[in-house]
């Protein structure tokens, strides 16, 4: 950290100009680094060129900070629009032009000047080849240097939440060409698609959920107790509506809070679907609401899709973007559900027509109460504790659980048939 | 008075100073791997914090004569680079010194000059599946060390995975080497989950249709 301490005349104002002058000069320990970043929505291009303070105050030969920028904003302006361009492969210029006033803010711990640039490619070109040149301090300062990241653009599968770095600009290597052939729209959505089957088969409260909730599908409800096997045909009919609701109900709040039309905090959520898992554990323990569990799982699904959409949210999708990518990531969701009711179900089937059922069911239960009353705790209380590690072990051995109880499922079966 | 002033100073000072990313008595160690069809490159940037610049430039400047000379800032740059460990599919490479940059030394002083290190290294030839694994060990008492890759400009190299342990000292990357070029729209997820995932349904499945093939045969209830 380097001070340089302005001292005032008047010893009475020692401290206070003191901690005035540390405010403008302390700097953190950064690399100071220049960074672009860009963001391709069909033909548009977007940059935001993020240069240190201290660099560009270097260069002007005086300081710049919030206090002086309205000052030299035009000159700085100038400089960087001079300084910063793309070229289509031919040579070309793409138009730039401000998206947005200069600006500073702190990145990484430094101050920063801030560069939103609005480039449109030349007459009948695209943006799927071009070069970047980048000047902005790199002509002045050789040691200087830019990583050039893509931070979204949705045909080569590149989103905000995973910025990909394509390029390292300094001394004399001051330009970059970025190649997008390849680029398609269907990259960006089987991208969703598999962010949909990844979210579920690491979204272990979603599928612990829907697990309590399917475990006592295949029974008969008497009175407070669950009772002996319903029967095949009844069994996958009561699966088939469990999850068909919680989809039905996942993808209306996916959809309004995805495409903006519904706004919740993540924390009431997060917790409401420990909620959820806890409820469906009790269920699977004593009926509480026999017959009613498609309507349950529509109604908690609704609250399950609103989790959803919050991964959607953290992309930085445009607005057909989103509406694309609400599809995919719902397909993806989709998917992963079948195969998870696919790979439980015969299980669930077999083991219900023996007496080892209830073993299993009240086993699954608990650990989903279990599971649940953790989550409640640190979500909604702040309590840390190992839940969510035991959880996440178990899930990293969920084939191999599954096949063990789809083989045992079988030996009880056939012991008893 | 003095109690006022302080209070008003702190209160100023933690409403506009920059929170500090990195501490200045670290050695801020970033490196950027860029893996290519058949090497691999390597951009180090060393930095060190203004606490512990003295220190470094110690180490660096052996005859303490206050410059760094080109001797000096290569045999730095050798010992860097002993203290860097590449590997690929469990091959050890040899990195080879491409550049070197110094700042001066009154920069370094003042904890803002950076030294650049850019090295290569031949890879063995294999296609498929890769493995590469990027440790460092300098001045590890001090050190910060950061490591990143670019994404490959052969379209035949796509990486899969980066994982790295707490203090990134150790970093591995996986990725795959097409010998052709690689379908874009490739769904491929978990290749072994798959298998077993459908082994194991397929397995039910025709247990449960024997099963009730022979019970609606003896003519029992489903």
């Amino acid at each position: 950290m380097r001070i340089r301490v302005q001292r005032g005349p008047c010893s009475s104002l020692f401290v206070l100009l003191v901690a005035a002058a540390a405010t403008t000069v302390v700097r953190a320990h950064s690399l100071y680094q220049s960074a672009v970043m860009l963001d391709f929505a069909g033909d548009e291009l977007h940059a935001e060129l993020q240069v240190p303070l201290e660099r560009i105050g270097s260069v002007f030969g005086k300081p710049i900070h919030s206090q002086t920028l309205d000052l030299n904003r035009t000159s700085l302006t100038a400089y960087i629009m001079c300084r910063f361009h793309a070229r289509t492969p031919d040579g070309r210029a793409f138009q730039t032009r401000l998206a947005s006033p200069l600006a500073i803010a702190v990145v990484d711990g430094a101050p920063y000047l801030v560069a939103r640039m609005v480039l449109d490619p030349p007459a009948q070109s695209q943006a799927e080849v071009l070069e970047i040149e980048d000047d902005v301090v790199l002509d002045s300062m050789p040691a200087q240097v830019a990583l050039v990241s893509i931070r979204s653009d949705w045909s080569t599968s590149v989103f905000a939440n995973d910025p990909q770095l394509v390029g390292v600009l300094r001394g004399n290597s001051r330009s970059l060409t970025i190649d997008r052939t390849g680029r398609s729209w269907f990259r960006g959505f089987a991208s969703m698609f598999r962010l949909g089957i990844r979210h579920i088969a690491e979204g272990t409260d979603h599928l612990l959920f829907l697990l309590a909730l399917l475990l006592p599908a295949p029974l008969l409800a008497l009175g407070s107790r669950w009772a002996g096997f319903a029967g095949v045909g009844r069994g996958l009919l009561q699966i088939l509506k469990v999850v068909t609701a919680f989809t039905v109900g996942h993808s209306i709040t996916l959809a309004l809070a995805a495409l903006g039309l519904v706004h919740m905090p993540s924390r009431p959520i997060e917790v409401l679907i420990a909620v959820s898992t806890l409820v469906s554990a009790a269920h699977a323990l004593r009926p509480l609401f026999a017959g009613r569990e498609p309507g349950i799982a529509a109604f908690f699904g609704l609250i399950h899709g609103l989790a959803f959409a919050a991964t959607l949210g953290e992309l930085g999708l445009g607005r057909w973007e989103r509406v694309a990518g609400v599809l995919g990531f719902n397909l993806g969701i989709e998917t992963m559900q079948l195969i998870v009711v696919v790979a439980a179900m015969p299980s669930l089937v077999l083991f219900s027509r023996t007496r080892a059922y209830p073993v299993i069911r009240i086993g699954g239960a608990l650990f989903a109460g279990f599971a649940s009353a953790g989550w409640i705790a640190e979500r909604l209380l702040g309590v840390r504790n190992s839940v969510g590690v035991v959880v996440d072990s178990v899930a990293n051995h969920a084939v191999w659980i599954a096949g063990v109880l789809s083989l045992t499922s079988l030996v009880c079966y056939l012991a008893v048939a | 008075m003095t109690k006022t002033l302080a209070t008003a100073a702190a209160t100023l000072l933690s409403l506009v100073a920059p929170a500090s990313a990195h501490r200045l008595d670290e050695y801020l160690q970033a490196t950027i791997i860029s893996v290519e069809k058949n090497r691999v490159q390597a951009f180090t940037r060393l930095a060190p914090g203004v606490a512990v610049s003295s220190l470094v430039i110690a180490n660096i400047d052996t005859n303490g004569d206050g410059i760094i000379s080109d001797t000096e800032q290569q045999a730095y740059a050798e010992r860097v680079l002993r203290d860097l460990s590449f590997s690929v599919d469990e091959h050890r490479l040899k990195p080879r010194l491409v550049s070197v940059a110094f700042p001066m030394t009154a920069e370094m002083k003042e904890g803002l000059g950076e030294i650049q290190i850019e090295f290569t290294a031949d890879l063995p030839g294999a296609g498929g599946s890769r493995e590469l694994i990027f440790e460092n060990h300098h001045q590890s008492r001090i050190a910060a060390y950061l490591v990143n890759c670019l994404v490959p400009r052969d379209k035949n190299i796509q990486i899969t995975a980066q994982n790295r342990n707490e203090n990134q000292s150790f970093y591995r990357l996986t990725y795959v080497q097409a010998v052709g070029r690689p379908d874009p729209s490739s769904l491929g997820l978990w290749p072994g989950v798959r298998a077993s995932l459908g082994t194991v349904v397929l397995l039910l499945f025709a247990g449960l249709t024997l099963i009730w093939r022979q019970r609606a045969k003896h003519g029992m209830p489903a």
